[in-house]
């Protein structure tokens, strides 16, 4: 009896030992959260997340939320002197709604999703444009050694107590591997991932060269003794090869993280609007017709298959989306005039000049304004408010643009 | 697979009457060790940029090795080698009996917390105490607890924010002159020591919540007066295990000056090899050891018998360590050339650009030095447990602040996983 009780004692001891301490620390943590969320925390957001403080205004006072990376936000150094975004055009065509952009290099559905869980529970009238950009679905952007910043970043896109969110960032509780590790994890998937598929090339496949895309990079490391511009121009392809010789699945973490900003948009009766940006046809498939001529190799199967594959999954989801991939400013008028409409000319981006940025803007105005009834100016009137402001001259040939000559002379010198 | 092949060879060898079969077996049981060390760790470095490496680069079986030792070393495999290495010479010496029961030998290479980055534990000491009865005891929690708060507040509140630091001046040493060189290598050897400390006292910690005392890895290494204090006071560990297992075997202090200095040398190169397998790591062992023999031979007991005298010999030391570590955190040997060129550009005092350090980061760095070298007398997990309620208490709540509110943003791994 005496042993029993003694032990009740003991029990009971530790007991109140413990639970002295945890209310201590619990009282201290509710206290550390308060003084730091007052204190620190609004610097830390300024510090470590680049578009934090822009999420609840453009949230709260935009009719149109316009998500998009690094196509709405670059410009070309020449030709785009008043530097006018995507979503700035958007904004001159629907002259009664408010678009807020939220935007960044890099960023991607996987972010955006992040983002979209702060909305407001009900907006209905709220439209939401996203940006679908195929080259981020691919590995090297989903491997993107930039991608452990990313998600630090989107350790702010949370209501979560501060204090939570800052021991989570000290502590680096979030995907936090690094570059080498994620260099690791693509060239696993260029090395495993098969891309001679029936699916994708609707001819015999006894002809196509490439299982894997890694079998592609290392064939065309292995084309020897050529020209100095050609040896310029492998290097490119191998980029193209990279960035866009993948094949979309219901695996991908991208599709799935687009499936799940419909699903969070649907709860949040917001209106989503996919649209698809046009990536360079243009070089991807000149670089080709001079490097791997008549080997079957092409990347645009690829483009095509995942540009399908896309457009069947947004009508699978049923959900609304414009399909800016064929755009003729991308494709044709920018072949016509060199190569020129797309910034970067060495490296496939999605950054285009004021011509293509502006078509765009155009038809997701169009589409918008068709379905939910809002006005849309015409382009006199958008030209005009341009001029006040100088207008910009696109038809300036860019001096990257192979020193005045088209790509295809360029090519063939 | 190696640490089977060592609990075999060393049953074997123990059974072995023979001095020769049981050399045979240790060294069968060492060379293998060694020979998938080198495979992993060693095999691209030892290739460097020959014809012969290019040509090998595009067999298939030499291609995977050389990805294999790029991309997938298992975590901690200078240490577990050593540990295992120490048990088969152990047995060979008669030290220890071998271990009958090969998965008991395996928990004891692969005890957890001290896998990754050690301490590099002796057979006799830590298989102890993995198959003692195990009867929690409330004591050995708290101190653990302790152990683990302080080891997380020097890794993350302390060595976190100096890597920020130090990062940023590694990135593009050029822009920056002598005395932002002379701050960041500053900064940089107490990040390795904070961030090695931290990790030691971690892995104690979680040692000590099983019941099991690991051994100290560190002890107040700024206070050494010369290079030999200072190897006795760093990586206990690792610098007794060189100690009992290359320096003795090869002599000693038995020898002679010259096999003495011979030894030394051999340590401190192997020391830089085990560190790393580039030209860079080397030097910071060789380097190490040219300093161990000049203070041994030269600076001697010089100025250790007045206060300031000791002090500067301190100053010395730790100066002598710094400028070594640039070896060990530069890329490359042109890239510490250039750092040590910094270093010695005095052309002006004020930098083109200047190294800036948030203030936090001082205040972290003076309090982790002060109670490390002045005020925690044995071991911090002793000094809070000896503390009264009120000012154990305001220790603890300043250490959980630390670490919640200012770790580091970047992600920096401990600086010993890569080993």
């Amino acid at each position: 009896m005496n042993k029993e009780t003694e032990s009740h004692k003991q029990s009971m001891i530790w007991w109140k030992w413990a639970l002295s301490r945890l209310l201590v620390l619990c009282g201290f943590f509710f206290i550390l959260n308060l003084v730091y969320t007052e204190t620190l925390y609004p610097h830390d957001i300024q510090k470590y997340s680049r578009v934090r403080n822009r999420i609840d205004s453009a949230f709260k006072e935009g009719d149109i939320i316009y998500l998009g990376e690094s196509s709405n936000s670059s410009f070309n150094p020449w030709t785009d002197t008043l530097n006018q975004k995507i979503s700035d055009y958007l904004d001159l065509y629907l002259p009664d709604r408010q678009v807020e952009s939220i935007t960044h290099e890099g960023y991607h559905p996987g972010l955006f999703k992040e983002m979209l869980n702060l909305l407001p529970d009900e907006c209905e009238n709220k439209v939401v444009v996203l940006g679908v950009n195929m080259r981020t679905c691919g590995p090297s952007a989903i491997y993107s050694s930039n991608e452990a910043s990313n998600q630090r970043e989107a350790l702010f896109y949370s209501r979560r107590p501060a204090l939570l969110t800052r021991t989570f960032m000290g502590l680096h509780y979030y995907d936090n591997r690094d570059a080498k590790e994620r260099e690791r994890l693509k060239f696993k998937h260029w090395r495993t991932k098969p891309i001679a598929l029936k699916r994708v090339f609707h001819d015999d496949l006894d002809y196509y060269p490439h299982q894997t895309t890694l079998e592609w990079i290392d064939s065309l490391a292995r084309i020897y003794g050529l020209p100095e511009e050609l040896e310029k121009i492998k290097g490119m392809a191998g980029a193209y090869v990279k960035e866009l010789a993948f094949v979309l699945d219901d695996e991908n973490i991208r599709i799935q993280d687009l499936k799940e900003i419909v699903e969070i948009c649907k709860q949040k009766k917001a209106r989503l609007v996919y649209h698809l940006l046009p990536p360079n046809q243009y070089h991807a498939n000149l670089l080709f017709k001079h490097l791997e001529k008549g080997s079957g190799a092409n990347l645009s199967s690829f483009l095509e298959y995942n540009h399908q594959f896309l457009i069947e999954k947004f009508k699978e989801w049923n959900v609304n989306y414009i399909d800016n991939f064929n755009l003729e400013e991308a494709n044709e008028l920018n072949a016509q005039n060199r190569g020129s409409y797309f910034t970067d000319q060495w490296y496939p981006t999605e950054h285009y000049n004021g011509v293509i940025k502006r078509k765009i803007a155009f038809n997701i105005a169009a589409f918008i304004s068709k379905k939910y009834a809002f006005e849309l100016s015409n382009d006199t009137t958008v030209d005009t408010q341009l001029k006040q402001n100088n207008f910009p001259n696109w038809d300036i040939i860019m001096p990257l643009s192979y020193g005045g000559l088209t790509s295809e002379e360029w090519l063939s010198r | 697979m190696t640490s089977v092949m060592d609990w075999f060879c060393a049953k074997m060898l123990y059974q072995s009457k023979q001095r020769t079969k049981k050399l045979i077996w240790m060294w069968t049981a060492i060379i293998t060790d060694l020979m998938v060390l080198f495979m992993f760790k060693y095999f691209d470095f030892a290739l460097g940029k020959s014809p012969l490496a290019s040509s090998l680069y595009h067999q298939d079986a030499f291609a995977w090795m050389i990805e294999l030792g790029k991309y997938v070393v298992p975590a901690g495999i200078s240490f577990y080698t050593f540990q295992s290495i120490s048990y088969v010479v152990d047995v060979y010496r008669g030290d220890e009996k071998p271990e009958p029961n090969v998965v008991k030998f395996m928990l004891f290479v692969s005890f957890f917390p001290q896998l990754v980055a050690g301490p590099i534990e002796r057979f006799g000491r830590l298989h102890s105490q993995l198959f003692a009865k195990y009867s929690p005891k409330l004591g050995d929690i708290k101190n653990g607890g302790r152990l683990l708060l302080y080891g997380l507040f020097l890794k993350v509140a302390v060595a976190d924010n100096l890597a920020g630091v130090v990062d940023v001046y590694y990135e593009n040493p050029s822009i920056y002159k002598g005395g932002s060189s002379w701050l960041a290598s500053l900064m940089f050897t107490f990040q390795v020591y904070y961030d090695f400390f931290g990790y030691s006292l971690l892995a104690q910690g979680a040692a000590l919540l099983f019941g099991i005392h690991l051994m100290d890895n560190f002890n107040k290494p700024f206070i050494a007066q010369s290079v030999p204090e200072f190897w006795h006071r760093w990586h206990i560990s690792l610098s007794t295990w060189f100690r009992d297992y290359i320096y003795i075997p090869f002599g000693g202090n038995q020898g002679g000056n010259l096999r003495l200095s011979l030894g030394v040398l051999l340590v401190f190169f192997t020391s830089g090899l085990w560190h790393g397998a580039n030209s860079t790591m080397i030097y910071f062992g060789i380097s190490q050891g040219v300093l161990y023999l000049f203070d041994r031979f030269v600076f001697k007991k010089v100025g250790a018998d007045f206060t300031w005298g000791r002090v500067l010999r301190r100053i010395k030391t730790g100066v002598f360590f710094m400028l070594t570590l640039v070896f060990f955190r530069s890329q490359s040997l042109p890239q510490s050339f250039e750092v040590y060129g910094n270093l010695l550009d005095f052309s002006t005092y004020s930098d083109q650009q200047f190294l800036s350090i948030d203030p936090q980061v001082w205040v972290f760095l003076f309090v982790g030095f002060v109670l490390d070298h002045f005020i925690i007398l044995n071991r911090a997990d002793k000094w809070l447990g000896s503390l009264n309620i009120l000012p154990r208490w305001v220790a603890y709540l300043f250490f959980i602040t630390a670490v919640l509110l200012f770790g580091g943003a970047v992600n920096h791994p401990f600086v010993y996983f890569q080993f």
